[in-house]
């Protein structure tokens, strides 16, 4: 069955796409699985056009979508989360993490959403430009600037943290 | 402060996906919940108001035109709520309990046909000694006109209907002597007619 050898192939980078949106493990684990479900129910509909991963991914970022559209509507339609709507859980309660890794990840996640996803597909999980545009619905002229923005507000967030070249590998 | 090149950056972020992913565990839970239970967990859905007003009135509006319709055939004047009992009246004898100057209504339901029948033959006036041949000619003319005016007139009526609504009941005769003729319910067996007429019936009808 090739939706049990993708699970088994792609479902780390999946739930760790989606742990680091929604921060919370018991969450990211039932998105992964109704991402998973859905990959099993619509086996048949998969065309091939893209890479099964690509296509995986795109499930899991509208899944992802969803889960924000329904819980936390604002943060969706505003493109940024809301510190005031309640506190959020420290990366430290996320993942464990290096006092380096924890200030990359809290940099991260103080762009708009837009930007985060494009950071998170192409940077992190390693898509190419034509495939986080299939994943985000795109097109790759938008995501290449947006990935351009998106680099930019967060070397600026980096360095309002205090992190530098210098003080990277001295951490 | 020197600034971070791409390359830098996209080093950092490249391992920054590792201490996300799911422990051995985490992973092995899941491919459980999705290939050997493959039933997702039950969810709660939420009643949207919406959608449930939108049901509810086409669900009503369903239902009256569901009762109009069914109401409609041979008495459209029964119209609304007004149920078909025809079936329960085959076999009904009504028989007229008050007394009127022309009419001595008895009348019989059988499974598709009224049968009417008018017992009064006009006895105030035959036989009378008393009287002359003109005034008994006068009287039977008379007679004859008020008879002519009442609903029901006797004879077989096929393909009769009986509509209740509430205590109303509607008697209707199709074709071309036809009438429409709508009795009270006023006891269990007792009715009385439009036109004041009492009856009793021989049974209990719905």
């Amino acid at each position: 069955m090739p939706a049990e050898q993708w699970f088994n192939d792609y479902a780390g980078a999946v739930y760790s796409y989606i742990l680091m949106q929604v921060r919370n493990r018991h969450t990211a684990e039932e998105l992964t699985q109704e991402t998973f479900m859905k990959v099993v129910e619509k086996v048949h509909q998969f065309e091939g056009k893209a890479a099964a991963k690509t296509w995986i991914f795109r499930i899991a970022y509208t899944t992802t979508m969803n889960h924000y559209r329904k819980k936390h509507p604002l943060t969706h339609y505003l493109d940024r989360e809301l510190p005031l709507l309640g506190t959020q859980p420290s990366s430290e309660e996320t993942a464990i993490l290096s006092e380096q890794e924890a200030e990359f990840y809290e940099a991260l996640r103080r762009l708009r959403k837009s930007h985060q996803q494009v950071i998170m597909l192409r940077h992190i999980q390693g898509f190419s430009t034509k495939d986080t545009a299939a994943i985000l619905g795109s097109s790759e002229g938008k995501v290449k600037m947006s990935l351009k923005r998106a680099l930019d507000a967060f070397k600026s967030e980096l360095e309002k943290g205090g992190m530098s070249r210098d003080t990277l590998h001295r951490r | 402060m020197t600034h971070f090149t791409d390359d830098e950056l996209t080093r950092q972020l490249e391992a920054l996906r590792k201490p996300f992913e799911p422990a051995p565990a985490e992973k092995r839970a899941m491919h459980h919940a999705i290939f050997v239970r493959k039933q997702p967990a039950a969810k709660r859905r939420s009643i949207h108001w919406k959608p449930a007003l939108i049901s509810f009135l086409l669900l009503i509006s369903i239902v009256t035109t569901l009762t109009v319709l069914a109401g409609k055939p041979g008495a459209p004047n029964a119209g609304w709520f007004a149920k078909d009992v025809t079936g329960s009246w085959a076999g009904i004898i009504m028989e007229q309990t008050s007394d009127h100057e022309v009419a001595g209504y008895y009348i019989y339901f059988d499974e598709s046909t009224m049968h009417v029948e008018n017992t009064n033959v006009g006895a105030s006036f035959m036989g009378n000694v008393n009287i002359t041949q003109a005034e008994v000619e006068k009287m039977a003319e008379d007679y004859q006109t008020k008879l002519a005016k009442m609903t029901m007139q006797a004879g077989d009526y096929p393909n009769y209907t009986v509509k209740k609504k509430k205590d109303q009941y509607t008697i209707t005769a199709p074709g071309e002597n036809g009438f429409s003729y709508t009795l009270t319910k006023t006891a269990p067996r007792q009715f009385v007619g439009e036109d004041g007429i009492r009856y009793s019936v021989n049974n209990y009808t719905d």
